[in-house]
């Protein structure tokens, strides 16, 4: 008699299709990044903070009831009041005014200076890293030899050196500061050549500007990026110092490092003066330093999930 | 080993080269000689000055001229202040400024350093997050402003310490403290960091494997090699205290040669500006070498790789 | 022969910002004096955690349940301290990759004195005598001259004997090798075997063997555990394993070995992917892959079948109302 077939046993069958389905949902690595950038709360704020300074900076000048030359003798050196919310300097000029217009000239400068040293960079370290061999040693060893000289006290040489201004301090920022990023790119370049992502493609038939464009530049982007980030701050400290020195950009305008100066002089009296552009700088370099690391970890491919 | 050093003596040297003939040609490339704001001196006066300086003659004469003198140490006569040669200014300043610079180097490294391992050791715990956070908004503030609010509230409003001058201990913590404040949050960051690198290390693991006690695997195993990279950094450690010095220096009034080095800038007076340049440049690249001989003596695999 | 380890009831997960890895359950092992009893199974199988658990190797965040008696101890209750003094005396753990296992700043001898000094309690000469000892016993010439040098100065053939001489250095009576010659050449790899062999007759140890090579096995093991999604799937001697298995697993396993001596056929591989250890398949770890699954297979994992001789399956399979499978054919179905 043959034995009742128990329902437990009974075969599932063949399931060979749904066996090889990937589980994951394929999401390009720039979504991904994004998102992963998202769960980190600080960086977010780092980024809205960002958003805020910016658009205060490059918009709030516009909407203010005084322009930051406008002077008022007789309310000199007043604290922050209803009608200057920050107080006056010592020519009577609204200092909310000016630490916002303060922050259009600083980003600029360190927004350029970071484009200036990207520039430089990139191109050196990439050639070095491509060429290879000896040329690449004797590139090394140039950038080793340019970054033990102190390069803050060439910043002010070359400040002095060329027509004092704008242009020429983030010029003289970018130029002395590009080594950090050549080894960037230079070690990114090198790992990328050999990585066998490369290889396939070359196997696959793409040209030498294919690669260099489709695969090699995507993939070096992201520490270049984080980079950028970092050293946006530190040409923002670096122009500050410059305008200690007394070698910033002229009155009447004036960056944050200008008006920190200028706030220096009066720390006795009147530190609001000094305080609010100190906290304006503060905040744009955490504001900076937050999303730099935000970036990092999100940009991390080994951290894919 | 030895092959290690001669090669690093020889860049060094090719380093320093590199400097002075940079510095040299940027100053003779200056807009405007140093007697280019004095009200008008009358034509021969000028040529004697110049010929006393040298001024008129061709400029590859003038570079081994000074090339010459730099190597017997002879950094030129100042041309602002009357009577007093470069070597005499820095004569001066440079002991004050050591001791500012090496107090600010000793706290932050005895300071810094144990903090940060403690803070890798006792990961996410209280010292380590208050650590964290110090060491983030320190960074964030540039130094004058910390020089400033210390000068501010410490000084003026609450008259713990002085605000200016040089000499006596109450004068000297709070330039120090301002001083050392970045490189403190650098190196406890630093530290930290690499600490944590090295307790997922292998090699710990095997440690531990063996029954081998927590504390000293941390002495034997992590210290020795999380404290590498902070050896190796030493050197830039001493370039921002440097740097760092200028700005001090001139907040709180100390006759130094930082302080010196900002002034001549603003006075135009080119060859204090030039010899200093050349001075700084000896003693950063004599801490680099010495950064880079100490990093030898504690990683292994950097002496030996060297040897022939 | 006597057991001297028994692992029962061992469970571990790590807790993660994802949730509860849960990366061992439920795993029983009992190791003899002596004896290799190799341990098998895929990457994620849990196979190492379950040794770094009972050393109490594991970070912070891992929670782990059930007992390890050891010398009539279970070591999973023990103190810190006490712990300690076993591990690298009574058991001793020989990582997989010697290239990052060994201190870069510290000689081989340092690193060999540090055990045994502390837990044999010789002077620092007697220390040494006993290190090069080790080096002769597990083939590093010149051993006295090798004491002071540097990690990177070995070869990493060279570098893996020393870590299993430091796993030697107190006499332990049990090793655990953790996939010890994966990160080898094939070459030095047989080298590193034929001493793991040579030395446990010498010494008598038993070693736990932990791999993913059927090879290594059959050469080493005197019994050998299959694992699988973190439970053990079937226990037996070498040749009931590689003759008469008995779980769908193994023979999955020894089916995916590339033969020599046969015609060409296709590479078998096992279709699908190890599970996610964050939200385990419920029922047999093993279904979403296995040929011969069953409607009971999803809902409820299988108890240890025995099969007598300390041969044991975890299978539905072994089941008096399962249907019948020819064993024979299932390892050398073409």
């Amino acid at each position: 008699m043959a034995a009742p077939v128990d329902s437990r046993f009974a075969p599932l069958g063949n399931r060979q299709a749904t066996a090889e389905r990937i589980t994951t949902p394929p999401i390009s690595f720039a979504k991904d990044a994004w998102r992963r950038f998202q769960t980190n709360k600080v960086a977010v704020f780092g980024l809205i903070m960002l958003l805020i300074l910016l658009l205060a900076s490059v918009f709030g000048p516009m909407f203010t009831k005084h322009t930051y030359s406008d002077q008022s003798i007789l309310l000199a050196n007043q604290g922050p009041s209803g009608e200057y919310w920050l107080g006056t300097d010592k020519l009577g000029r609204d200092l909310f005014v000016r630490i916002l217009f303060g922050g259009r000239i600083s980003l600029a400068v360190a927004l350029f200076a970071g484009l200036v040293e990207l520039v430089i960079g990139v191109v050196y370290g990439a050639v070095a890293g491509l060429a290879g061999g000896r040329i690449d040693n004797l590139m090394m060893r140039i950038v080793d030899i340019v970054d033990t000289i102190p390069s803050t006290i060439y910043v002010i040489l070359l400040a002095v050196l060329l027509k004092p201004g704008l242009t020429s301090i983030f010029l003289a920022i970018g130029i002395i500061y590009w080594t950090g990023m050549a080894r960037l790119v230079r070690a990114q370049v090198l790992s990328l050549k050999q990585q066998e992502f490369m290889l396939a493609a070359r196997t696959l038939g793409a040209g030498k500007a294919r690669l260099v464009f489709r695969h090699l530049i995507p993939n070096a982007m992201a520490p270049i990026i984080v980079e950028l980030t970092f050293s946006i701050p530190r040409a923002i400290f670096t122009e500050a110092f410059l305008s200690f020195i007394g070698l910033g950009v002229s009155a009447p305008m004036a960056s944050w490092g200008v008006l920190a100066n200028d706030g220096l002089i009066a720390l006795r009296t009147y530190p609001w003066q000094l305080a609010f552009p100190s906290i304006a700088i503060i905040m744009c370099t955490l504001a900076f330093n937050f999303v730099g690391d935000g970036l990092r970890d999100a940009l991390d491919p080994k951290l894919r999930k | 080993m030895a092959r290690y050093i001669f090669t690093r003596i020889i860049t060094m040297i090719v380093v320093l080269w590199v400097i002075i003939t940079a510095t040299f040609f940027m100053m003779k490339a200056l807009p405007g000689g140093p007697f280019a704001s004095e009200k008008k001196i009358p034509e021969t006066i000028l040529r004697n000055i110049e010929r006393r300086y040298k001024l008129d003659r061709p400029l590859s004469e003038q570079y081994f001229d000074y090339l010459k003198n730099v190597v017997q140490f002879d950094l030129g006569p100042s041309f602002r202040l009357q009577g007093l040669t470069v070597n005499q200014l820095i004569g001066k300043g440079f002991p004050i400024s050591a001791t500012l610079g090496g107090l600010s180097i000793l706290v932050s490294l005895f300071v810094g350093v144990p903090i940060g391992i403690w803070a890798a050791i006792r990961h996410n715990g209280v010292l380590d997050r208050t650590a964290s956070a110090f060491a983030v908004i320190t960074a964030a503030a540039p130094s004058f402003v910390i020089a400033s609010a210390l000068q501010y509230f410490l000084a003026y409003k609450f008259k713990m310490f002085k605000a200016a001058g040089w000499g006596s201990p109450e004068q000297m913590v709070l330039p120090t403290l301002a001083l050392c404040s970045f490189s403190l949050a650098w190196l406890m960051k630093l530290t930290r960091s690499s600490m944590l690198e090295v307790t997922s290390q292998d090699y710990v693991r095997t440690a531990r494997a063996k029954g081998i006690p927590e504390m000293a695997i941390v002495w034997r195993h992590m210290l020795r090699n999380a404290l590498i990279p902070v050896i190796a950094s030493l050197a830039p450690l001493t370039a921002g205290i440097l740097t760092g010095s200028f700005i001090i220096e001139s907040i709180f009034a100390i006759p130094g040669i930082g302080r010196d080095f900002v002034q001549s800038i603003s006075n135009r007076d080119y060859t204090v500006t030039l010899g200093m340049t050349v001075f700084f440049g000896i003693l950063l690249v004599g801490f680099t070498l010495i950064g880079d001989i100490c990093t030898a003596l504690v990683d292994p695999r950097v002496r030996l790789d060297k040897e022939g | 022969m006597k057991p001297l380890l028994t692992i029962e009831n061992l469970q571990t997960s790590f807790k993660t910002y994802a949730g509860d890895v849960q990366a061992v359950r439920d795993v029983n092992l009992t190791v003899h004096e002596g004896e290799v009893l190799a341990v098998v199974g895929e990457s994620g199988s849990g196979k190492s955690v379950t040794m770094m658990s009972v050393m109490r190797l594991l970070a912070k965040n891992a929670k782990i349940q059930g007992q390890a008696f050891f010398n009539g101890q279970d070591l999973l209750a023990l103190s810190e301290k006490e712990m300690r003094k076993i591990r690298g005396r009574e058991i001793a753990m020989v990582f997989q990759d010697p290239m990052t296992g060994l201190n870069p700043t510290l000689t081989i001898g340092a690193q060999l004195r540090e055990g045994i000094m502390l837990h044999m309690g010789l002077s620092k000469q007697e220390a040494n005598k006993r290190a090069v000892e080790l080096l002769n016993k597990v083939g590093v010439p010149e051993p006295e001259r090798r004491l002071a040098q540097y990690p990177h100065e070995f070869s990493g053939g060279m570098r893996q004997r020393v870590m299993i001489a430091l796993g030697l250095a107190c006499d332990p009576r049990l090793i655990i090798a953790d996939e010890p010659t994966t990160a080898l050449d094939v070459t030095i790899q047989a080298q590193i075997l034929e001493l793991m062999k040579q030395l446990k007759k010498e010494m008598n140890t038993a070693i736990i063997l932990i791999t993913h090579n059927l090879g290594v096995v059959a050469g080493m093991a005197d019994r050998v555990a299959v694992m699988y999604g973190g439970r053990v799937c079937e226990v037996g001697t070498v040749h009931q394993i590689f003759h008469e298995p008995r779980h769908p697993y193994t023979w999955a396993l020894l089916r995916a070995i590339p033969r020599l001596d046969e015609h060409k056929r296709r590479l078998e591989s096992i279709a699908g992917s190890p599970p996610n250890m964050l939200k385990p398949p419920g029922g047999c770890p093993f279904h979403p892959r296995c040929a011969h699954a069953m409607n009971v297979c999803t809902s409820e994992a299988p108890e240890m079948t025995e099969m007598g001789n300390q041969h044991r399956a975890a299978c539905w399979l072994m089941h008096p109302d399962a249907p019948k499978v020819d064993f024979s054919q299932e390892v050398t179905k073409a």
